[in-house]
């Protein structure tokens, strides 16, 4: 008998488990939980604990009395050890007592064994079972009230998978006892026994040898463990064998773990393609011989392996690492037995695994058997299916507390990193530099957060912790070039379809502080693009009502508002607004003045910043002078607005001085002198036109919002109403850009947190009420423009048909900014845009710099070039290339410019040395420093909207992509399937029927312009157009009106017009036509 | 001028080896990225005339493909009315870094000799030259003798 240490804890605990058969739910959550399980008692009910009292005592008295069957026993307290004195049951039983009551006594290990008992082989293996220990078992079963013997694995067998029953009590001997033939005799399993065993079964149809070895094999991790081992390791084994063989003869190691010997020797020996090919010879087998001894075989070996990681813990990692590896090379694992009752199990023993075995498990899984990796993951994928299909989820009993479904989810995590670790991974790719949004100073939202529960979001900024596996790894999927499997396989859509978004996204959302609940979206593989982005969409609805909350709150408590214009000027060290102020100066020549700068209590720096024509200003003392500072700058602005002027625009002016008056800043208007009156002071000439119309507009925005804060000042002192709940835009159609970018850009310097409230878009003098599809409309004709290769900040890649920052963009910083808070307000608006970037703009968004693999996608010939570059051998590589570290590359213009990618490029030549470093420093040139200044405002740009969002965490770049620009097909017929009917249409209405032949029958072009017409946008939405949720409605009976839309809804007006003609001409006309909205 | 390295090399080689089907090369000093030509075909019904071409070499070259443009209006399958050419050995997919510019127009040249109709960018000459060759060659010989410039003489 192989008695091992162990502590009584541990022994209570699995007789705790295994006393009560049917496990409740508690007890399931206690084994799901490895570190509570060292005590499982503490956590259990009461009747638990007295049951496994009277386990304890029963197995100190069969100790006591009938010892633990190793004739090598060194336990003073077993009858086994020759140099106890025997007792008589009655003593024995008030030693059992005793001993339990202190605890203190070593129990021996009986060592966890189980032969399967199935229909085929269950004499056979109760002939073994009995052989080993008849005289022990048949005591026992004499005096035990609970049988133990074969029944209750078979009732185990019938229960569900779930059931943990570790068989610790029944005691087996070591297999030296008994010499008998059919028994593997403690040898592990080789490809070659293997295959001898089938071609013995295949010949002689009697499956009991093989059913034998099998179940030997696979019910022992120790054994199972030490199978198909490589062959340079075998003649090591072998003598390592031999030698425990000679210790044991000794009888000396009973309470020494042999395992341990040869742990370090024969864990990496593991030989998996053997064992494959070895499967697969199974596989000839007829699976009706073996595979419910498989099954069970299976069960037990995961049962045995998870109470070794719970609490035994005495089998290296290599080991247990080494059984999972052979268990999942089990061909039928995706069958219906091994589906339903082996799999659950592995899975549930699987997430035992403690964070440095599960590297290991996706390192071997990664390494040794990428050919099974899809194997694994499309039975994974099956199980949980099969558990999704098969089961009725209610708002109560959601897909996350399934079990079955979530452990084979964590599992499939492991087999996602293995993935991308046998597939391509980029080394030592350069991150971006982090980009730190300083958030304004807002001391009252602090005070409030402080003594108000207001909301989970300040938490939220604690951003969700890196995945341990994933750092034990070292692998980021950033990284991840090339996956062996492609990700989009991870994804599991009936999971994606049953999960109810809402709640995983609060048990996503709790995770962070109590870490117990389940949630899938910590497993973004498995979700499609299109569930996540439902998950976005709470995160970011979430944060719009906290903020809006914050504004009321703000506005109850009446302190409010602090001081409108000490909120613009006390502000940390804002990066933001010192690039913008500077960028202006050097092209307006107007002279801003840092007016104070002092450190207040707080140890915030406080700057008061203001502009001023040409005209320095003295610095002004402090920041306390709000005041004057103010009504300064109200008096400055009439000549600032005179010097600028000098190119008039009338429109910005207009605007300007209707907004102030209708703001209620009465002051402020009457400080803006009649349009045309006044003379222009300066001339100054301007290369680009347009910049003074900006900086004018700039100025009159301010001076606008500045009464607009008075006013919000003013209602919160009266308590009147919230300041600002939304972030509201007002522009002008014919100069959309400019005003929204003037908009944004007063907003991201003065309230940077304003930008992450739900977006608000007014067109100036049309009545359409912003309820998303005005905004959608916005952002489509905003990046309309601003990709607009005319306007000059973006260029178009003429292979790839991308759009790519401009390099020698005469663009500000600021502007770029503004289109990273574009993008930035589109994700977090849930608002699709039609921008083509390449790929590599979203990595670099998620801040990993581009780098060589990128090229591919940016630009594809160039890429093939240097790919060819890098392939050539030969040794005249210099001579046929000719090529030096310097490079040329062309503006807008088409001018030539020269970039040396190393100091003195020009005079070093590439040389199949060096090439490689050529083309990184290329690549490095070409996707990050040529556009650095770029980028980095437009990735400042994107992050003030999204710095807090998880949406690093959750999507891939390419996933970020569809985001943004939705997928890229359009099927009507899936639009037609999801499409509902109002007003009195259904799908069998004459006019809907012409409708769809008409729809079906239009060119590309027109099924944009519809989509465009209807839905405020021609992208498809993540998830195909079936998620579009189109709705016609009748709008009375047939008339002259074209038909109309609410594009918030994605509502189509259809009148019910007389004929398909009639139908086909109106629709027409009107998807042709449109533009603006207009109350109907 | 570092990427044009490699191009004032090569283009001194295709001066100095003195190709007979390839003349006058004209390089503007300060934009070595455009070259012009005379090519002379050897093969009726083009031999009795040349035809100017321009290649435009990218700033990226050598690493992305020169294009090639007839300014000599020709009557040949491969080459439409505005001088475009599709030449496989610089398409994009085919380009090799590696290829000079002597093979680029040794390709051309190859091709303008031999028509390859399968690939054509005229279908409509494409389908004469297959059916009626007479006629196809009458018309070329025609259409060279008008618009061809004279062939170098030597």
């Amino acid at each position: 008998m192989n008695s091992k240490s162990e502590t009584d804890e541990a022994s209570r605990g699995s007789e705790a488990s295994s006393s009560n058969n049917i496990p409740t739910p508690n007890n399931l959550e206690d084994s799901s939980q490895p570190v509570l399980c060292l005590n499982p008692v503490l956590d259990s009910t009461q009747d638990i604990m007295k049951r496994a009292a009277k386990q304890l005592i029963e197995r100190y008295f069969y100790q006591l009395l009938d010892g633990c069957g190793n004739p090598n026993c060194v336990n003073q307290h077993c009858a086994s050890n020759h140099q106890a004195r025997q007792l008589t049951p009655n003593e024995a039983a008030a030693e059992a007592i005793k001993l339990a009551e202190h605890k203190e006594a070593r129990l021996c290990d009986s060592y966890p064994n189980k032969v399967p008992r199935t229909e085929t082989n269950n004499c056979d293996s109760r002939a073994s079972t009995t052989c080993n220990t008849s005289n022990i078992t048949n005591k026992r079963n004499s005096n035990d009230e609970k049988p133990e013997s074969s029944s209750s694995s078979i009732v185990k067998e019938e229960n569900s998978p779930k059931e943990v029953e570790p068989e610790t009590s029944q005691n087996l001997s070591q297999q030296e006892d008994n010499k008998d033939s059919s028994h593997n005799n403690g040898v592990p399993l080789t490809e070659e026994r293997m295959c001898q065993l089938c071609d013995d079964c295949l010949q002689t149809k009697v499956p009991q040898p093989l059913i034998r070895a099998l179940g030997e094999a696979f019910t022992q991790p120790a054994i199972l463990a030490r199978s198909f081992q490589s062959k340079l390791r075998d003649s090591k084994t072998k003598c390592i064998e031999e030698d425990k063989t000679d210790k044991e003869s000794k009888a000396m190691c009973s309470t020494s773990d042999p395992d341990k010997d040869i742990d370090s020797v024969t864990g990496p020996g593991l030989d998996v393609a053997s064992c494959h090919r070895a499967f697969q010879y199974l596989a000839k087998v007829p699976s009706d011989y073996y595979s419910s001894a498989l099954v069970t075989a299976l069960t037990t070996l995961a049962e045995h392996l998870m109470i070794d990681l719970r609490i035994n813990q005495k089998m290296s990692m290599e080991d247990v690492v080494n059984c999972f590896v052979i268990a999942f090379e089990v061909p039928d694992l995706g069958c219906s037995d091994y589906l339903e009752i082996a799999l659950p199990t592995l899975c549930l023993a699987a997430e035992h695994l403690p964070v440095k075995a599960q590297a290991r498990l996706a390192r071997v899984w990664a390494q040794q058997c990428k050919e099974s990796l899809r194997h694994i993951l499309d039975t994974l994928h099956q199980l949980i299916t099969l558990r999704i299909i098969s089961t009725n989820y209610t708002r109560h009993y959601q897909v996350q507390d399934d079990e079955s479904v979530t452990r084979a989810t964590k599992l499939m995590k492991i087999l996602y990193y293995a993935n991308m670790l046998a597939g391509v991974v980029e080394q030592n790719s350069q991150q971006e530099e982090p980009i730190v949004i300083a958030n304004q100073l807002d001391p009252l939202g602090d005070a409030l957060y402080d003594f108000l529960p207001l909301s989970s979001m300040k938490s939220s900024k604690q951003l969700q912790p890196d995945d341990p596996l994933a750092i034990e790894l070292d692998i980021n999927v950033l990284d991840a070039r090339k996956p062996y499997l492609p990700f989009e396989e991870f994804y599991n859509e009936p999971l994606s379809d049953t999960i109810e978004m809402d709640i995983d996204f609060a048990s996503y959302k709790t995770d962070i502080t109590h870490g117990k609940k389940f949630a899938f979206l910590r497993y973004p593989f498995i979700l499609t693009a299109a569930s996540k982005s439902l998950g976005l969409y709470y995160e970011n609805r979430i944060r719009m009502y906290s903020e809006r909350r914050v504004s009321l709150l703000h506005a109850v408590v009446g302190a409010a508002p602090p001081a409108p214009f000490l909120r613009l000027t006390v502000r940390r060290h804002n990066i933001i607004q010192d690039a913008l102020v500077e960028v202006r100066c050097s092209t307006q020549q107007l002279h801003y003045r840092t007016a104070s700068a002092c450190t207040r209590s707080g140890a915030c720096r406080c700057c008061t910043r203001w502009w001023a024509p040409r005209r320095p200003r003295p610095s002004c003392a402090s920041p306390c002078a709000a005041t004057t500072s103010y009504t300064t700058r109200s008096s400055r602005y009439a000549a600032v607005r005179s010097s600028c002027i000098t190119e008039p625009h009338p429109h910005a002016l207009g605007a300007a001085r209707v907004a102030a008056a209708r703001g209620g800043g009465r002051r402020a208007a009457r400080a803006l002198p009649a349009p045309h009156r006044a003379p222009p002071q300066h001339h100054t000439r301007r290369a680009r036109r347009g910049t003074l119309q900006y900086a004018a507009a700039v100025l009159q925005n301010r001076i606008r919002m500045y009464s607009e804060r008075r006013v919000s000042l003013l209602h919160a002192v009266v308590g009147a109403s919230p300041p600002a709940p939304f972030l509201r835009l007002t522009v002008r159609r014919h100069n959309i850009i400019h005003d929204a970018l003037v908009e944004l850009e007063m907003i991201a310097m003065e309230r940077a947190l304003d930008l992450k409230k739900q977006l608000v878009v007014e067109f100036d003098g049309e009545q359409g009420v912003d309820e998303g599809g005005v905004s959608k409309e916005f952002f489509q004709l905003i990046v309309e423009e601003i990709f607009n290769p005319d306007y000059g900040m973006f260029t178009q890649q003429v292979d790839s048909h991308t759009v790519w920052f401009n390099p020698t963009s005469f663009e500000t910083e600021a502007q770029f900014t503004l289109i990273g808070i574009v993008l930035g307000l589109a994700i977090y608006n849930n608002i699709i845009l039609a921008v083509n970037f390449p790929m590599v703009v979203y990595r670099k968004l998620m801040g990993r710099k581009g780098s060589f693999e990128d090229l591919a996608d940016w630009n594809p010939i160039l890429y093939n070039s240097l790919r060819d570059m890098l392939d050539y051998m030969e040794n005249d590589l210099e001579e046929v290339y000719y090529q030096t570290f310097r490079i040329c590359y062309q503006d807008v213009f088409g001018n030539n410019l020269f970039h040396d990618l190393k100091e003195d490029g020009d005079s070093i030549f590439v040389t199949q040395e060096n090439k490689k470093e050529f083309v990184d420093l290329y690549a490095d040139f070409l996707l990050n420093k040529s556009v650095e200044t770029q980028f980095k405002a437009f990735r400042r740009g994107f992050m003030m909207v999204t710095d807090e969002s998880p949406l690093g965490a959750l999507f891939r770049p390419e996933e970020i992509e569809t985001l943004v620009c939705g997928s890229k097909n359009f099927d009507f017929n899936e639009l037609e399937k999801s499409t509902e009917y109002d007003g009195g249409y259904t799908s069998e209405s004459q006019t809907i029927k012409d409708f769809w032949s008409i729809v079906h029958n239009l060119s590309l072009e027109d099924k944009r312009k519809l989509l465009q017409f209807t839905t405020g946008s021609d992208r498809v939405p993540v998830g195909g157009l079936s998620h579009l949720k189109l709705v016609i409605a009748r709008n009375g009976p047939d008339c002259d009106r074209l038909p109309t839309a609410h594009t918030c809804f994605n509502v189509l007006l259809l009148p019910e017009y007389e004929n398909k003609e009639k139908l086909e001409d109106r629709l027409m006309k009107a998807i042709s036509y449109s533009k603006g909205f207009g109350m109907l | 001028m570092a990427a044009t390295r490699r191009l004032q090399k090569e283009l001194n080689d295709i001066r100095q080896s003195g190709l007979k089907s390839f003349r006058e090369i004209q390089v503007d000093e300060s934009n070595i990225l455009t070259w012009q030509g005379l090519i002379v075909p050897d093969n009726p019904p083009y031999n009795k005339g040349a035809f100017r071409i321009e290649i435009n070499f990218p700033a990226e070259y050598p690493f992305k493909p020169p294009k090639i443009s007839f300014k000599t209006k020709i009557y040949h399958p491969n080459i439409d009315e505005k001088g475009q050419v599709c030449l496989p050995i610089i398409s994009a997919e085919n380009w090799k870094p590696a290829t000079k510019t002597d093979q680029v127009i040794q390709a051309l040249v190859a091709l303008v000799n031999d028509p390859e109709p399968e690939h054509p960018l005229r279908a409509e000459l494409a389908e004469e030259f297959l059916k009626d060759r007479k006629k196809f060659t009458k018309n070329a010989e025609e259409f060279t003798k008008k618009h061809s410039e004279k062939r170098p003489s030597d």
